[in-house]
């Protein structure tokens, strides 16, 4: 039931009867629990379950943490509670990879062994389920948070059905104190919700499916020459952010017309002009989770332990592992690991050049030479993110030429000028939101004419969304 | 609320717009009926041949036909002139409507007719008929083929898709509306930008595209196939008479044309066990479907003889599989000639 689907619009529309109807809190958290679960069941009966029975441990765990007041005690429910989590994100999303991987490292050193591999599907949502989860627990522990004693809303923040497959990754805090209350219809969540919705669907059903016919193409090639690659991956870093913000957006519309409002993911993130800028407005929930949850721990850790000697370790390796563990978290291959990796080294390269934080440049000139080299990076590792392998992406880089024929010159030059024309629509509306940001004839007309667009692009069956594989 | 009420505006003006300009633009009809819109030309090119070679077997696939089949071999194995007639993205729908409008309406009608398929294909009516796959339907229809807008189209869509197929042409029409902006940036802007001819754009896309990586072209073939396997499509009984299949049938009962239905090799799935669970119950009641009507049914989709390293991808063969299969589906195919011979002394 994809977003996109008349299925899930059907579906919404439901719900929204149903929820609005209901005059209590406890009723609409039960209908939106009872609507989640069947939501990710639509896709597969045995995805709602196990999300269950992780709600359902994990509660258990909860209410444990609470009864014991010995910090020991807290501290094993909290293992057993992380690792119950990672444990079965491990098994399913993982441990094929590190299987076949232990095999392939075993083999380069001459030995061969056998190993275990599974069947299994991967769950819907449990890589943005299971993140939730972890964030409470640990929050739990430190005591930063009160425990919600009440299952309805704990599961309901696991399995809030716009936000189950791809995000955003909600924070408890927010999330909570808006469940804690009965929601009353008011017209300004319509007013929020519809500029979203219309931004959602026409990113996915007229931008980003269109532009990844020209990235699988592309992409498809055994050997492309340079400037062909080129020209897919920009089309891949306009559809990956088309796909992924129209996700967002859409996930946020249908919040609000529930009357609940989530975070924002993207903030213009090909604007950026330094590594951790992008972070900043890149998948934003998730860069806060990391800096939150696994960043700054390690780094106050690490300054505890070196004060003294070392002290570029804090500096180094904070950002190392925090990149690679984002990269494994995309999924389990080595593209991955490697565009983590890359994105790693360029934040320490850039702190170690002082160009960390909120470095600005003064003058356009070298804020534009600065923004060039930024995006000329992004770009560059989403080529490492797309690629079918690493040694396809070294041969694509370092052992084609740039234009084998002239024929590529144009097949390139073609692929250019068609992302241009879908890029295009959203330079018009930075425009527009930059010079007219309150002129409601400019907005509206916009967002006529895309709501045109989305009419002509439609098509009976729209591709899942790039973040919902993960 | 201001800013939705002018969008509304807008948007009934621009809907508006459309209404009028569409039809008038593509001199296209309003209201179109659901489906796409068929006239009574007729691509009449596979007759042609059919009266120019009189051929006895009429092989129907789609273009794995061609990678399997090498077509003067057969007709040197057999001793008896055959027709391949492998159309790329084809499927039961085009099948049906070549058999029905270039086939039986020909002077020279085959004793023969053999269709490869693989999958649910025979009874997935709707499967490659929209999108790209729609001219290729089209040119082969005539517009009061009411079973083909039924079974391929109109069964397939709900009231609301009906209703925008019908009366709104920025929907009805939106095939030909995105060609027209696709041609506009590819040709005019890129012409304008670069100075290159229009037929060496089409040429440069089709080099550089045409040979793509094998094994990333497995993944989405497989992808792809993923849809004739779906447990709906398989439950046979319930596809049956929404299916082509019937018809396809009846035309060559009454016609005298002895129809066999040959289930190719497929490396979707690398072993029976890894098939899904509805595909040995589909492919034995298909069996018992084609025997009680007397249809001839050959199955390699388990032939060891056709190993891995005959394929160029999970669903196309290489020069060489071509030649082994073919051999191996003359001898089939004679002995199979032989029993009807036999029957008919």
């Amino acid at each position: 039931m994809n977003f996109t689907s008349l299925t899930f619009l059907i579906f919404f529309l439901l719900v929204l009867t149903f929820y609005w109807f209901a005059r209590e809190k406890n009723i609409q958290n039960s209908i939106l629990l009872l609507t989640s679960y069947l939501f990710l069941g639509w896709y597969r009966w045995q995805f709602a379950l196990l999300l269950g029975i992780l709600t359902i441990a994990d509660y258990v765990i909860i209410l444990q943490m609470i009864l014991w007041p010995e910090q020991r005690e807290r501290k094993r429910w909290l293992v057993l509670g992380i690792g119950l989590n990672l444990g079965s994100l491990f098994l399913f999303k993982y441990f094929n990879f590190f299987s076949e991987s232990i095999r392939t490292l075993f083999y380069l050193f001459g030995f061969q062994i056998s190993t275990y591999t599974l069947d299994l599907l991967l769950p819907l949502g449990i890589s943005f389920y299971t993140l939730k989860k972890i964030s409470y627990l640990l929050d739990i522990f430190r005591k930063t948070v009160l425990p919600e004693k009440n299952f309805i809303q704990f599961a309901l923040y696991a399995a809030f059905f716009p936000q189950v497959v791809a995000g955003p990754i909600e924070s408890h805090r927010k999330f909570f104190s808006q469940i804690a209350q009965r929601r009353i219809w008011s017209k300004s969540y319509f007013v929020a919700a519809w500029p979203l919705l219309i931004m959602g669907f026409f990113k996915k059903i007229v931008i980003a499916d269109n532009v990844k016919i020209i990235v699988d193409k592309i992409y498809l090639l055994g050997e492309p020459p340079k400037f062909l690659l080129l020209a897919g991956t920009l089309a891949f870093t306009l559809q990956i952010l088309m796909d992924f913000s129209a996700y967002t957006d859409l996930a946020r519309g249908f919040a609000y017309l529930l009357g609940l409002e989530t975070s924002k993911n993207f903030n213009n993130p090909y604007l950026a002009i330094s590594p951790t800028q992008f972070w900043d407005r890149w998948h934003i929930t998730f860069s806060n989770w990391l800096r939150d949850y696994i960043f700054f721990p390690i780094r106050r850790s690490l300054v505890r332990k070196y004060r003294h000697r070392h002290k570029y370790l804090p500096l180094l390796l904070p950002p190392l592992i925090t990149m690679l563990l984002s990269g494994l978290w995309h999924g389990a291959g080595r593209t991955y690991l490697f565009w983590g990796l890359f994105h790693g080294i360029i934040i320490i390269i850039y702190q170690a050049l002082g160009l960390g934080g909120s470095w600005r440049p003064q003058g356009k000139v070298k804020m534009f030479f600065a923004w060039m080299v930024m995006f000329a990076l992004i770009v560059f590792s989403w080529s490492i993110f797309r690629a079918p392998s690493l040694f396809w992406l070294y041969n694509a880089w370092f052992r084609t030429p740039w234009t084998a024929t002239q024929y590529d010159f144009i097949a390139a030059w073609v692929s250019l000028s068609l992302i241009l024309f879908y890029a295009l629509f959203l330079i018009i509306k930075l425009l527009i939101d930059r010079y007219f940001p309150k002129s409601d004839w400019v907005q509206g007309f916009y967002f006529a004419t895309v709501s045109v667009l989305i009419i002509i692009y439609i098509n009976t069956g729209s591709s899942d969304f790039i973040y919902a594989q993960f | 609320m201001r800013k939705f009420k002018i969008f509304l505006t807008f948007s009934f003006f621009l809907f508006a717009l459309s209404w009028v300009l569409i039809p008038v633009y593509y001199t296209l009809p309003y209201k179109k009926p659901p489906g796409p819109l068929l006239d009574d030309r007729l691509k009449k090119t596979y007759q042609d041949h059919l009266v120019e070679t009189q051929p006895e077997l009429v092989l129907l696939g789609d273009s794995t036909l061609l990678d399997s089949i090498d077509e003067p071999y057969l007709a040197e194995l057999l001793d008896k002139d055959s027709y391949r007639i492998g159309k790329p993205g084809s499927a039961s729908a085009i099948w049906y409507l070549l058999l029905k409008n270039n086939i039986i309406t020909s002077p020279h009608k085959p004793s023969h007719l053999i269709i490869f398929f693989r999958g649910s294909m025979l009874t997935s009516p709707e499967y490659r008929t929209r999108g790209k796959y729609e001219p290729l339907v089209t040119e082969l229809a005539l517009s009061d083929d009411f079973l083909l807008q039924e079974l391929a189209y109109t069964s397939q869509m709900g009231w609301l898709e009906e209703q925008a197929d019908q009366f709104l042409p920025l929907f009805a029409y939106r095939q030909h509306l995105r060609t027209s902006i696709e041609r506009l940036v590819k040709y005019k802007f890129f012409q304008k930008m670069m100075d290159v001819e229009r037929i060496k754009i089409d040429q440069a896309l089709d080099v550089v595209f045409g040979e793509p990586d094998i094994a990333q072209v497995n993944a989405i073939i497989n992808a792809a196939e993923d849809y004739l396997y779906q447990p709906e499509k398989l439950d046979f009984y319930s596809q049956l008479p929404k299916s082509f299949l019937p018809e396809i049938v009846r035309l060559c009962h009454e016609n005298n044309i002895q129809l066999t239905v040959v289930r190719t090799k497929s490396l979707t799935y690398a072993s029976s066990e890894e098939a899904p669970k509805g595909l040995d119950a589909y492919i034995s009641n298909l069996q018992e479907y084609l025997a009680e009507n007397k249809i001839v049914f050959i199955d390699y989709a388990e032939d060891e003889r056709l190993p891995v390293s005959l394929f160029n991808d999970s669903v196309h063969m290489s020069k060489n599989g071509a030649e082994i299969f073919t051999e191996i589906f003359a001898a089939d195919y004679q002995d199979i000639l032989a029993n009807d011979e036999n029957t008919h002394e």
